[in-house]
């Protein structure tokens, strides 16, 4: 009797926890939701090939490896992306001697656009374009901007979805400087 | 004084049994062969306790009753999923529906079915279905699969249909009712006839359908079971399908609305009435790519895997996907013309492509125009111009136009054009345009729905099953005097059980005859 009192116990003890695990788990699901599907950092940057506007030539990201890189998500119509662009153009002279490359992926869908951009701005270091949305949705990007600091080894060193805090960029490039 | 049908002692003339015995039979249940149920047991832990909570029907049915409420309250207003897609949900509810409508969106109630709570009660309500269930199938499947064939007098006057017989030859009886396809089982001189037990499961089987629905809706939360998205494609454009890990990819080959006929006396009275014209279905023709191991911004290393048509009410499947045409966009621009005037009145066009404008062109009539901004969509902001968006919605242009002497810087969109100087010198004007159509489509993954069917079978089943067999049982035994006593039991439909075993006896009684 006892060891069936105790087998009673063990199986009711199996049966709350199963279900105890689905809640759980079900709520850990809905907590995550969106959030999930975010790269992080420690994660392996997707790699992409785009074209550079100015120079027509493809910049791909697996040939950069030994090098760190700066992922910038951007478009003309976006206003906090307008802002980043002076500083990002200040800053890629001196990281290219450190050998950290700076490059900036637009979203627009006109080439003209951001080639005016570009004249108005004074820009010289890569502008890329993503026509068909790519590798903005390689890297989980709905909101612009965003911006990822990848280190020599190609993995994330640090995810900024939103506008950056400019006076932190120095020191998040030094993080990536290989 | 009288006696007692079940005990044989005396009892008052008004009551049908003694009140020893109607005490019993009041808290006599048949339901579980009169067992105890387990966890109704004296000692009790935690887990116990627990299980004890969850093995109440009463309690469930409270669960059941919160659910259905809180899941009605979530129809009241439509789901923030089924808003106009765009708008700000704060400002929909409130503007929609007013102070109830920001109640309504504050406490969460537009996300309801994706709410923590609501999770937690469909939870609750899977733990109370298992729970009660094992608390009550284990024993009753254990009782009626050991029960004697001889049972006690009181136990047997105690059921419902009791009758007292004189009967000389049993066996008869016995054929009667395995006629009536009773199953038979003798100990002694005692017989038990018994059929359709297996309606006894029927509510077992019924929540086994219930917990497959629930697991469904729980599987429903990974994306390997259930993906839901969607995309805008313009017009000859291939798009990657999001969150398909950049495997799956949809060129628009050609979107096509189809309106309703002006002309046809049948609709053309409703259509001056809407004032536009009315479309009957749209379509889009896509091409499915499918790649392994995408490098992303890369075209040339898609696969083509099909080309489909894909229109309202007709999903197309591709790669273990169900794609939906669910929206189209109408209001885009493929291209502006302008004309332009020279000093001698001569005209020509000059047609910009509003997707990969040229920065120049060399116009028949002489002039030169270079394209100096190009703002897709776009907007007054104070006193400057903006683009709110990359699409060509709106499209406008800065050019100079020059005929080598004179220079005039323009601003050109489709329904103003704006010379710098003032002067319009060139009498620049747009003339025409294209417009390009964007489809939208929501491509689905859901391997839950085999589960849900699944499930919708199996508890319709145990309906079926529990609700047209009703499980009989009669159990016939020779008392000490040599008499028999028939009685039966049912758990459902007793009159119907009643008037079986009259029809059995009747039958008896006739065969006996020969």
């Amino acid at each position: 009797m006892d060891s069936l009192k105790k087998r009673r116990f063990l199986i009711r003890l199996f049966v709350l926890t199963v279900l105890a695990c689905v809640l759980l788990t079900a709520g850990w699901k809905l907590l995550n939701e969106g959030k999930s599907q975010k790269l992080e950092a420690g994660e392996k940057a997707p790699d992409f090939v785009l074209e550079n506007i100015q120079t027509g030539e493809k910049f791909k990201l697996s040939d950069l490896k030994g090098k760190g890189v700066l992922v910038n998500f951007w478009a003309t119509y976006c206003e906090p992306c307008k802002q980043e662009m002076p500083v990002f153009e200040e800053a890629a002279p001196t990281y290219e001697k450190q050998n950290v490359i700076l490059a900036a992926i637009s979203a627009d869908q006109s080439s003209l656009v951001i080639n005016r951009f570009r004249d108005r701005y004074d820009l010289s270091f890569p502008l890329l374009q993503d026509n068909g949305n790519q590798v903005m949705e390689a890297y989980s990007v709905d909101a612009l901007p965003a911006t990822f600091f990848i280190r020599a080894d190609g993995t994330i060193s640090r995810t900024v979805y939103g506008p950056l805090q400019i006076e932190k960029l120095e020191k998040y490039l030094d993080e990536i400087v290989p | 004084m009288q006696q007692c049908p079940v005990c044989k002692k005396e009892k008052q003339q008004s009551e049908k049994f003694c009140s020893q015995c109607e005490e019993q039979r009041k808290n006599w249940d048949m339901r579980y062969e009169g067992a105890l149920r387990r966890s109704q047991q004296q000692k009790r832990t935690v887990i116990d306790n627990v299980w004890r909570f969850f093995s109440s029907v009463r309690n469930g049915m409270y669960i059941l009753i919160v659910t259905l409420l809180a899941t009605a309250l979530g129809t009241i207003l439509p789901q923030r999923a089924y808003i106009p897609p765009g708008s700000i949900p704060q400002e929909f509810y409130a503007s929609q529906y007013g102070l109830f409508g920001r109640a309504y969106h504050y406490l969460g109630f537009d996300m309801l079915y994706s709410s923590w709570w609501y999770m937690i009660l469909l939870g609750l309500l899977g733990a109370s279905i298992l729970i009660a269930s094992i608390d009550r199938f284990f024993p009753l499947y254990r009782a009626l699969k050991k029960q004697p064939i001889k049972r006690r007098i009181s136990f047997l006057r105690q059921q419902k249909y009791v009758r007292e017989l004189e009967i000389t030859a049993p066996e008869l009886l016995v054929k009667e009712m395995r006629e009536k396809r009773y199953h038979v089982r003798q100990d002694g001189e005692d017989f038990l006839a018994e059929k359709n037990r297996f309606a006894r499961w029927g509510p077992y089987v019924n929540h086994i359908g219930l917990l497959l629905i629930l697991t469904a809706a729980f599987l429903r939360l990974f994306p390997s079971f259930y993906q839901d998205s969607f995309v805008w494609i313009r017009d000859g454009e291939t798009a990657v399908v999001p969150n398909t890990n950049q495997s799956l990819f949809i060129k628009n080959e050609r979107f096509i609305v189809d309106t309703y006929n002006a002309d046809d006396p049948k609709f053309s009275e409703a259509i001056k009435l809407e004032g536009r014209n009315i479309p009957k279905s749209f379509t889009t023709n896509i091409s499915i790519f499918q790649t392994e191991k995408h490098l992303a911004g890369e075209m040339a290393d898609l696969d083509l895997l099909s080309h489909l048509q894909v229109s309202v009410n007709h999903p197309v499947r591709a790669a273990g996907y169900t794609i939906y045409q669910s929206g189209y966009q109408l209001n885009e621009f493929s291209s502006l013309t302008f004309r332009t005037f020279n000093e001698d009145g001569q005209t020509a066009d000059i047609k910009i492509d509003t997707q990969d404008p040229n920065t120049e062109y060399q116009l028949e009539n002489g002039l030169r125009a270079v394209l100096i901004d190009y703002y897709p969509d776009y907007q007054l902001d104070g006193d400057s111009v903006v683009t709110v968006s990359k699409f060509p919605r709106n499209p406008a242009f800065v050019m100079d136009i020059t005929d080598g002497e004179h220079t005039e810087r323009v601003f050109a969109a489709v329904d103003e054009v704006v010379s710098e100087t003032g002067s319009n010198r060139y009498s620049i004007s747009a003339v025409d345009y294209e417009t390009h159509h964007v489809t939208g489509l929501s491509v689905k993954r859901d391997w839950t729905l085999p589960v849900f069917l699944l499930g919708g079978i199996i508890f319709m089943m145990g309906l079926i099953q529990g609700l047209y067999w009703q499980h009989r049982r009669l159990w016939l035994h020779k008392q000490q005097d040599g008499t028999y006593l028939l009685a039966g039991y049912t758990n459902k439909h007793t009159s119907s059980l009643e008037k079986e075993a009259d029809r059995l006896l009747d039958n008896y009684r006739k065969g006996g005859r020969y």
